[in-house]
């Protein structure tokens, strides 16, 4: 899907970034800010969730920390800024309640396969804070904090590779390239499947800021706006190319999209990718708002801050050239931009239908 | 899509061209206005050069000239500032934008209202609208003439009853031109009526059984004085009325559009259906084709296209029986015998299709309304179909890849065709999904082929090329990170594929 012709691609200044302090010591999984203050947990591979304080000091200060038993591959806070939900690895997903004063974190969800996924919800009528948990392990469970049995379950063909939750909306991406759609109201039944636009594997769904579709990213260069109800879905989705290498020698080079973010308060979008850049897309015109290129390696995850003044991203090895291209040398850092006003607003849209 | 018209472009597209805010003109393309604003706009009087905006000439001005500038040339009097800063069709107010928009929606609505009003087609509404006369006079024919084409037809009929009905449907008509373009002329005498209306797939009619009417048409031609049988069969439409017409218009070269019974009431010839039925058919005076007498009785069905969405099939509205009679008593009664047999032929065929379409025995309108709803489902199902086509070739790219997504293909495979069939289920008759079916395969397949050419000729270098496994997982499943829970040692899952692919995976 061609974009505008828009004006030559805008490169976006890196100097004014931060670097946080004291970083995990190994790769990063998941960034996600408070909703209520400028605090963030990073997830990272080095079993921990770490808590850190960017009031004061955009440095950040770390604050406090989630112990697992294995990797963390996902982090959430719940809507309160209270709690902070960690998953992965070691099949559990703790939650460290802030206001508890040093209490170690509980453990909440259990499945049998590493959690890939977790986010913080709503219930149901109650409006109390639930979690939902997306697991190697072909499930989607929900889990109320207090019970150690699930409070329901959704089985999937295939394992569960993201997922994401706003408002009533929940989106499952799992392996076979099927996205499930579920009505957080309905959770028990999936509301609607369908096969994702992408010819290649799904990596990343975020759902958009009212909810009324996703954004959803794969590794082979390529995102796609899907829209929930099946009416805009037909006349309003949309796929395009992106995090792709120009090409030398005839060959493009096609690097895998690691994490979508969405802007809290414009409804703009961002994408990272393994190649080191993360760029800034308006889904109403279609356009790149702003690109970051060579941030110095692999961003493994991203996040807007609750009113989109600091956008973090995380670099560090993401597997994407496997194995071997594993070394000390890497980065393993968390960046901290400050979004300018103008950086990340959708354009006007002109007159066009 | 039924309100495309040739020469006419529709409100989006005129919305979607580009403009010039200083002179309000508009352009095909972007590059043409940006061209148009440096070349009017911001061009510059001393020294010619071109800038590329307002703000840019004023700069210029200042620095190399040393002059300043006051206002835009060549522009509206309400946009000469230079403080709004306009490049192509960007820095464009978005009330000045919208009162644009305005002012072209009002404008089209306009025109298209005086066209209508010059024509006098009715509206696509069905709005009956006799106060605007009828400016196209409905052509007599004489009575010689009339008499003539009834014997034809009546010849024609009986030649069909005797050649037995066959199966409306695919079968492509014999008369080359007859089954290829619905809009022709086509020489085809008797099968016209039924033809066209069995033609539905091509030219968007239900598809028509002609069993049913070679005898009782037979039969009815001789009762046709008697209003009795238009009561007879259920939902009637307004085919009828056209295709006595059609089969005289040929032989009196009459223009397609011609409608002896132009107040007929509610005018219940729908927009989409009723040109295109006209062109279809032709008159029955032309027994010559050579064809005709090989298949008289096979509808002529344009093979569905291959990868073309199904046509939407309209089905004459139902038009109640009371209104078939007036229909045929209408005109002059010399007319009658041909159009009565059509007509009965008419109602046959729409049994046939009634169950495509509920009957509506209310006015025209109401059934517009349904053919349109329908019409659009039926689009949007066809978009969908489209869709299901890309679905099957990405899942059959996919299912190149590991074997395991073998099942993946085939689940959505069915899936989709099942999709498809329900996408069209009343509008298309049986025998359409069996050629779709057939049709998405082959049509994958040579899209496919399409694609894969089209990725040689680019190639494209994955970086991260793995399907199957996330990089979570390749990398959950390294010893230092593997999950071993205190007191059992956890058999690590060392996929033997992934070990030496993970290492592949670089070389790919």
């Amino acid at each position: 899907m061609a974009f505008l012709a828009s004006p030559p691609r805008v490169q976006g200044a890196l100097s004014n970034d931060t670097q946080l302090a004291s970083p995990p010591d190994d790769s990063i999984s998941s960034l996600a800010w408070s909703p209520v203050e400028d605090y963030l947990a990073v997830g990272s591979w080095d079993n921990r969730v770490r808590i850190y304080d960017i009031t004061k000091s955009t440095n950040g200060v770390g604050l406090a920390a989630i112990d697992i038993e294995g990797p963390v591959l996902s982090c959430h806070w719940s809507r309160d800024g209270q709690k902070v939900v960690g998953a992965g690895v070691d099949k559990s997903a703790r939650i460290l309640d802030l206001g508890s004063n040093g209490a170690p974190a509980q453990q909440v969800a259990a499945h049998d396969a590493p959690i890939r996924s977790v986010r913080f919800f709503e219930a149901p009528n109650t409006n109390a804070s639930m979690i939902v948990t997306g697991s190697w392990d072909r499930t989607v469970k929900y889990w109320d904090l207090r019970s150690a049995t699930p409070a329901a379950q959704l089985s999937f063909s295939e394992r569960v590779y993201s997922l994401d939750a706003r408002k009533r909306l929940l989106v499952i991406a799992t392996a076979d390239r099927q996205l499930h759609l579920v009505n957080l109201d309905n959770w028990g039944a999936i509301w609607s499947t369908r096969q994702s636009p992408l010819k290649h594997q799904s990596r990343v769904v975020t759902c958009f800021l009212d909810a009324t579709g996703f954004a959803l990213g794969g590794i082979e260069g390529r995102v796609s706006f899907q829209y929930a109800s099946q009416q805009d879905d037909a006349s309003k989705s949309y796929s395009f190319k992106c995090h792709r290498d120009k090409e030398v020698n005839n060959i493009t080079n096609v690097w895998t999209i690691n994490d979508i973010s969405v802007h809290p308060v414009h409804g703009t979008f961002s994408t990272c990718g393994s190649e080191g850049s993360f760029q800034f897309w308006d889904k109403e015109r279609k356009c790149r708002l702003k690109e970051y290129r060579d941030v110095g390696g692999p961003i493994s995850a991203t996040a807007f801050n609750r009113n989109g003044t600091i956008f973090a991203y995380a670099v560090s090895y993401d597997w994407s050239k496997g194995y071997s291209h594993n070394t000390p040398n890497l980065p393993n850092k968390i960046m901290l931009h400050p979004v300018l006003a103008d950086d990340c607003k959708p354009r006007q849209v002109i007159g066009r239908r | 899509m039924g309100k495309k018209k040739r020469g006419h472009p529709d409100v989006e597209e005129l919305l979607a061209r580009p403009w010039c805010y200083y002179c309000e003109r508009d352009f095909d393309d972007l590059k043409i206005l940006i061209s148009h604003q440096k070349a009017k706009h911001f061009k510059c009087e001393r020294c010619g050069r071109r800038l590329n905006t307002a703000g840019g000439l004023s700069v210029h001005m200042n620095q190399v000239h040393k002059e300043t500038l006051a206002s835009v040339d060549n522009s509206l009097p309400n946009r000469q500032g230079l403080e709004v800063e306009i490049f192509g069709m960007e820095g464009i107010p978005a009330e000045v934008a919208q009162a644009h928009n305005q002012r072209i929606i009002a404008g089209f609505y306009q025109a298209e209202a005086e066209r209508r009003a010059a024509t006098g087609n009715p509206t696509p509404g069905g709005a009956a609208n006799p106060a605007c006369g009828q400016p196209k006079k409905p052509k007599f024919e004489s009575p010689a003439e009339l008499k003539k084409r009834l014997a034809e037809h009546k010849a024609r009929k009986a030649e069909q009853a005797v050649g037995g009905g066959s199966s409306g449907g695919n079968t492509p008509m014999d008369n080359s031109p007859m089954g290829q373009s619905p809009g022709a002329f086509n020489a085809s005498p008797f099968p016209p009526p039924q033809a066209t209306f069995g033609g539905s797939q091509g030219a968007g009619y239900g598809s028509f059984t002609q069993e049913p009417y070679t005898q009782p048409a037979v039969a009815y031609q001789q009762s046709y004085p008697q209003q009795p049988p238009f009561s007879g069969p259920p939902g009637a439409q307004y085919q009828p009325q056209y295709s006595p017409p059609q089969q005289y218009s040929a032989s009196q070269s009459f223009p397609p559009g011609y409608q002896p019974n132009q107040n007929f009431p509610g005018q219940q010839f729908g927009a989409g259906s009723a040109p295109s039925s006209f062109n279809g058919y032709q008159g029955p005076p032309s027994h010559t084709p050579p064809a005709h007498g090989g298949l008289p009785n096979r509808p002529p069905s344009l093979p569905p296209a291959p990868g073309l969405p199904q046509r939407p099939s309209f089905g004459a509205p139902a038009v109640p029986p009371y209104q078939m009679q007036q229909l045929h008593q209408g005109p002059p009664p010399h007319q009658q015998g041909g159009w009565g047999g059509n007509g009965w032929k008419g109602q046959d065929q729409n049994s046939a299709m009634s169950s495509a379409y509920p009957p509506h025995p209310q006015g025209y309108n109401g059934d517009y309304s349904t053919n349109a709803s329908l019409v659009d489902d039926l689009v949007s199902g066809a978009a969908r179909e489209a869709d299901d086509i890309d679905e099957i070739i990405r899942m059959a790219e996919a299912g190149i890849k590991p074997p395991k997504k073998g099942e993946a293909a085939l689940a959505p495979a069915p899936a989709s065709e099942s999709n498809v069939t329900s996408a069209a289920p009343t509008a298309t008759a049986t025998p359409t999904p069996a050629p779709e079916v057939v049709e998405k395969p082959e049509a994958a397949e040579k899209t496919e082929q399409g694609e894969k050419k089209s990725k040689k000729e680019k190639p494209t270098k994955m970086i991260y090329s793995d399907n199957d496994l996330s990089p979570e997982e390749k990398m959950a499943m390294m010893p230092r990170y593997a999950f071993v829970p205190e007191g059992k040692t956890e058999k690590i899952l060392v996929d033997a594929a992934t070990v030496p692919g993970v290492a592949g995976t670089v070389d790919a």
